[in-house]
């Protein structure tokens, strides 16, 4: 998944930044979100990358996942959960519910000739 | 609860390099689908951790600013508690990938990895990985930043660290 955000305002006085997150597929213009403050002194700002990856995992991730409860289900996509010994017979044509996981990032090294 | 960052990625066929980024207090555990741990060497670039094996009495503490030697924990089940808000890089031997893509093993190298911290001349004549962890180094007249890394097995490196580089060299033994 790829999420996009945007900073409305800095206050630096009280180490917090306005900012819309949303999911970069989403059908609505980032603009269209609302702005939430947030504090930023438990990111990292020595490198963009931890600070995207930080604001998006401790800030972005449940919001997205509240606009997208928010989103109607098709009817057609409304699974159900199993439990239980797999029988992929008794699994054809049924619609299964799952929840996706992040895992790892990769880390951006840089090869370099010297 | 907030999540413990986790980044990896695969560098050729001999080494990879990972990185972890928690806050205090966030727990977790290394144990590669079962296989145990494979980091080598870690560094710490702020913070400190305890590491050991699950149930045991015995753990020990990783701090800051030292690259350090976690030889003895390779193989093994190993849960971690961030003791500060911190940031780790690892250093991990590769894995040999078959010609169809799949994982094969892993590499049997073992390696020497040391931090170089002073202005010289460092002469390498066996494989060898030169990772910048740390500020701005000039290593033969190009500035590096952090997670630049040069591979060789023969070269002379010209190493001004300026203010506040940090490199770690990791040789095949």
């Amino acid at each position: 998944m790829k999420a996009i955000f945007k900073i409305e305002e800095h206050l630096p006085d009280t180490k917090q930044i306005s900012v819309k997150i949303c999911k970069a597929k989403s059908h609505k213009s980032i603009d269209d979100y609302a702005a939430k403050v947030v504090t930023y002194s438990d990111l990292d700002l020595s490198e963009s990358g931890l600070f995207v990856d930080g604001l998006i995992e401790r800030h972005g991730l449940k919001r997205i996942e509240s606009q997208e409860d928010k989103q109607p289900i098709l009817d057609s996509n409304k699974g159900e959960s199993i439990s239980g010994p797999v029988v992929l017979d008794d699994l054809v044509g049924k619609v299964i519910e799952c929840n996706h996981f992040a895992t790892r990032s990769i880390l951006k090294m840089r090869r370099v000739e010297l | 609860m907030i999540p413990t960052l986790r980044y990896i990625t695969k560098c050729g066929e001999t080494w990879m390099a990972s990185a972890v980024q928690g806050c205090k207090g966030n727990l977790g555990l290394d144990q590669k689908s079962g296989k145990g741990r494979k980091i080598i060497y870690q560094y710490l670039f702020y913070g400190s951790m305890k590491i050991g094996e699950p149930f045991s009495t015995s753990s020990e503490i990783l701090n800051a600013g030292k690259l350090i030697d976690v030889k003895h924990l390779l193989g093994k089940n190993v849960h971690y508690e961030f003791l500060e808000d911190t940031y780790a890089f690892g250093f991990t031997p590769g894995v040999i990938t078959a010609e169809n893509g799949e994982r094969e093993g892993d590499s049997t190298d073992d390696w020497d990895g040391k931090l170089i911290t002073k202005n010289g001349v460092v002469k390498i004549e066996k494989k060898s990985v030169l990772v910048c962890l740390e500020g701005s180094p000039v290593v033969n007249g190009k500035t590096l930043t952090r997670y630049d890394y040069n591979e060789s097995t023969n070269k002379t490196y010209t190493i001004d660290v300026k203010t506040n580089g940090v490199l770690a060299l990791f040789t095949v033994i």
